[in-house]
């Protein structure tokens, strides 16, 4: 039972206790906010860039999903792991590649430029609504991509076959016998993508350039950093809580209500990739869609780390890396690289402690997994607003231990349904057999039980330490000018328009992402092999 | 009492809404199958034994001591689990020799796997195995800890015909050479009553009935338990009652103090070695069916007796 109370007296600790009592402080102030005009404003924008970014999200993967699941092709397992790049490339490094890429001094601004000898920069998408539409779009495409295509596959295809030999055509077939099987997940792609867009900050924070599009979140931020006003950030928040969870709980009423029973198909065979060619229309759709996408999605990524080697005049140099080196900007490397790997060894360890009591009784039921989830739906101001709050009456000490924690809340849903996931499928009777050979439960977790959840645990921890490397909220909040992490430093030169170091810091960022991941991902597969030599 | 190796005293678990209860004891050296359909409680009885499950009530004994409250790993009772339960992080040796805690010892490893037909793989992957070679490591596994019981739990069900014929051989040739305690859990009649010394007929969380595997047959204490042991005839007699048998208990003709009755032939099944006779009784027009070996000459006439027929308590 101890290894159930462990993270739950963390997490009661850490998000329960501090969010709780700074929402209760807000209530008094909810009608002093509704009663601001502005504030009205800023909960209909919110609400408004929610919607209307899930919605594009939606309808913009669905290709995606329709052509894996249809098509074979190598390269599909890549595209479908593309579902976690939301979770692993923070969304400052998004933001910067957009600027990098769309901004006025961007690529396709130079290149436009320079091929019709313009004088100023034609493409002005920085600081506008469509900017933070596209930027929420494309980086959550891959979630509600993954999303619909695990319900694809799952689609009874026999049924599908059956109406045509009923006299239904393609056409007809599809839309009365596939779309009321997917479209459940399309209402949960679309609730996810909202409910992440509702609470967006980052995006909005470097890209809506003033108050014009302020979000709930912006206006959390400036209350609890600027005026330390914890109430009425609280009141704004719950108002927007109120909001959103309304909207998503309609939703998924909805959502159950069009769920249905069905025997799940087994997995349909696929068309070879190059079965394409013979249809030159869908070829031509899905060549135009690819291409807009890695436009879109990829290159501006992947324009930061080129960016983060060149010169003013094109050329190679390692000129920003010294700098970031050389000044105070390594602190901010440094400090990220240990909250970051904080973060990481302290979820696993309450993971491998809760893992040890679900192995042994089962999953937890539903309301408390959604219990434990509850941070991804929480904005990360209020966990570190509580903290503050609670800091204001009893010492808390160190802003940074006081950032660590919050990060470790954050990161807490992603380590639980990893660990969650990775358990689901463990056959108990191998603990039983275990058990019967002699073997007490601790031997057996440590030979039996551990070896079969390590994967979820080194996969949580590669996802915790992504997580908290690119957090920002809470890192602004408990940043002071000594004491930086990587994405507090990228906004500040984003807002100072030094892109070049910007990128530089950024790749680092990245590489010390993909480092980590690559590590994990070595001790894993050579962990198996020692065990199973 | 010595003899008794596990007993079990007034024990009774609740499972949800499902309660096991269970008084009954096993000798030494026995072979018993625990038999019934799925949900009758043969798994909860496993682990019980197992020490995964406490009773609510009741004690179990093993070898004479109180275990009720002994964890799994003090039990020193060995399964081989359905899907076999191999630890697939360990070679073929390693999930072998898990249970053996001395290892100054000379491993057994090696002889446990002659044993059971697999010298030689002690450093194949598990993946790597069949069905059968599977179980034969799961086999050599749970023999490991010389376990004062062995408990197979379905263990031929996951394989084809002709590797369950071979390996339901070997257990009972493991059986007899090494003497040991074993409980057999199965929902397939044949293999109950070809290798147990005794049966426990659960259903609904009980032992119906607990004796030979002959004694079941003949004489089972139910309609219940006559059903699930093998096939079973009705016709009515005189007075209208129904009358149950066993179709090897029907003779041809008339025998005077016995129950007589005539039958007409409706069908005949081509089952590979035999027929199978469908009769419907003249002036009730039940219907019975009666394998062809059955019968030493084939009937003409139509009137039949019964040699016996079943009486439950």
């Amino acid at each position: 039972m101890i290894a159930f109370i462990v993270p739950l007296v963390f997490f009661t600790i850490a998000f329960v206790v501090p969010v709780f009592s700074i929402l209760i402080s807000g209530i008094s102030k909810i009608p002093e906010i509704l009663g601001d005009s502005y504030y009205r404003k800023v909960l209909g924008f919110t609400y408004y860039q929610a919607l209307l970014s899930a919605f594009f999200a939606v309808v913009c993967s669905l290709p995606a999903a329709f052509f894996l699941y249809r098509y074979d092709f190598r390269g599909s397992s890549l595209l479908k792991a593309f579902a976690t790049v939301p979770f692993v490339v923070p969304p400052i490094i998004a933001v910067l590649g957009f600027v990098n890429f769309f901004g006025n001094a961007g690529y396709i601004n130079k290149f436009l430029i320079s091929l019709f000898n313009l004088e100023a920069p034609p493409l002005r998408l920085l600081y506008s609504f469509k900017a933070i539409i596209v930027v929420h779009v494309f980086y959550n495409l891959p979630v509600s991509m993954k999303i619909i295509l695990d319900r694809l596959e799952k689609t009874p295809i026999n049924l599908y076959q059956t109406s045509l030999t009923l006299g239904a055509n393609r056409f007809k077939s599809f839309f009365r016998i596939i779309v009321p099987f997917i479209l459940p997940s399309l209402i949960s792609a679309f609730v996810i993508i909202f409910l992440y867009c509702f609470l967006s900050f980052a995006v909005i924070y470097v890209l809506s350039g003033g108050p014009r599009f302020s979000v709930i979140e912006i206006e959390v931020f400036n209350f609890i950093k600027n005026s330390m006003d914890y109430s009425s950030a609280a009141a704004l928040s719950l108002c927007g809580m109120v909001l959103c969870f309304a909207t998503a709980g309609i939703l998924l009423v909805i959502r159950n209500r069009l769920r249905f029973k069905f025997q799940e198909s087994k997995v349909i065979e696929k068309k070879k990739a190059g079965e394409i060619f013979k249809k030159p229309h869908l070829l031509a759709f899905f060549v135009l869609y690819l291409l807009f996408y890695l436009f879109v999605s990829v290159a501006p990524i992947l324009s930061v780390i080129v960016q983060s080697f060149l010169d003013k005049d094109g050329g190679f140099t390692l000129l920003w890396f010294k700098q970031i080196f050389a000044s105070s900007m390594f602190s901010s490397l440094s400090s990220s690289f240990l909250v970051a790997s904080l973060v990481s060894v302290i979820t696993s360890i309450i993971s491998l402690v809760y893992s040890y009591y679900a192995l042994r009784n089962g999953r937890l039921k539903s309301w408390l997994s959604l219990f434990f989830m509850m941070p991804l739906f929480i904005s990360p101001f209020l966990v570190a607003g509580g903290y503050l709050l609670f800091g204001s009456s009893v010492d808390l000490g160190n802003p940074f231990f006081l950032l660590i924690l919050a990060h470790c809340v954050t990161a807490f849903p992603i380590s639980f349904k990893f660990i969650s996931n990775g358990i689901f499928s463990y056959n108990k009777n191998l603990t039983l057999a275990s058990y019967s050979l002699g073997r007490n439960s601790f031997f057996t977790f440590l030979r039996v039980e551990l070896p079969y959840i390590l994967p979820a645990i080194f996969s949580q921890m590669v996802f915790a330490f992504a997580v908290s490397a690119g957090e920002l909220s809470a890192a602004l909040i408990f940043a002071s000018n000594s004491n930086q992490t990587v994405p507090v430093q990228i906004s500040r030169l984003l807002s100072s328009y030094r892109i070049e170091l910007a990128c530089a810091l950024g790749s680092v960022l990245i590489f010390i992402c993909f480092g980590v991941f690559l590590i994990i991902e070595i001790l894993n597969k050579n962990g198996k092999i020692a065990e199973g030599s | 009492m010595e003899k008794e190796i596990l007993v079990f005293d007034n024990v009774s678990c609740k499972f949800k809404e499902f309660e096991l209860v269970m008084d009954f004891s096993i000798e030494k050296g026995e072979f018993i199958t625990f038999f019934g359909h799925s949900g009758a409680g043969k798994t909860t009885a496993l682990h019980l034994i197992a020490g995964v499950l406490k009773p609510d009530s009741g004690k179990i004994l093993l070898n004479g001591r109180d275990v009720t409250s002994l964890p799994p790993w003090k039990r020193n009772i060995g399964v081989v689990f359905q899907d076999y339960s191999l630890f697939p992080n360990m070679n073929v040796g390693k999930n072998v020799g898990y249970g053996v805690k001395d290892k100054k010892e000379s491993s057994p490893v090696s002889e446990l796997l002659d044993l059971v037909g697999l010298s030689g793989y002690q450093k194949r992957q598990i993946h790597s195995l069949s069905g059968g070679q599977r179980q034969r490591v799961a086999l050599a596994r749970a023999l490991a800890t010389n376990p004062d019981i062995l408990i197979l739990d379905e263990p031929l069900s996951a394989l084809d015909g002709i590797l369950r014929k071979s390996l339901s051989q070997e257990i009972r040739r493991l059986h007899r050479e090494n003497n040991l305690t074993t409980i057999y859990i199965t929902h397939d009649i044949s293999e109950a009553l070809s290798f147990s010394d005794k049966i426990a007929l659960f259903s609904e969380g009980k032992i119906v009935q607990f004796d030979t595997a002959q004694e079941i047959y003949n004489n089972p204490v139910n309609l219940q338990v006559a059903k699930l042991t093998g096939s079973l005839c009705e016709i009515a007699d005189s007075n209208g009652q129904t009358i149950y048998f066993r179709p090897e208990n029907l003779g041809i003709g008339r025998r005077t103090g016995m129950i007589n009755f005539k039958a007409r032939l409706a069908d005949s099944l081509f089952k590979g070695s035999y027929f199978e006779f469908e009769w419907i009784q003249e002036g009730t027009e039940k219907v019975f069916s009666i394998p062809s070996y059955c019968f030493d000459q084939m009937p003409l006439g139509g009137e039949f007796y019964l040699k016996k027929y079943l009486k439950f308590i």
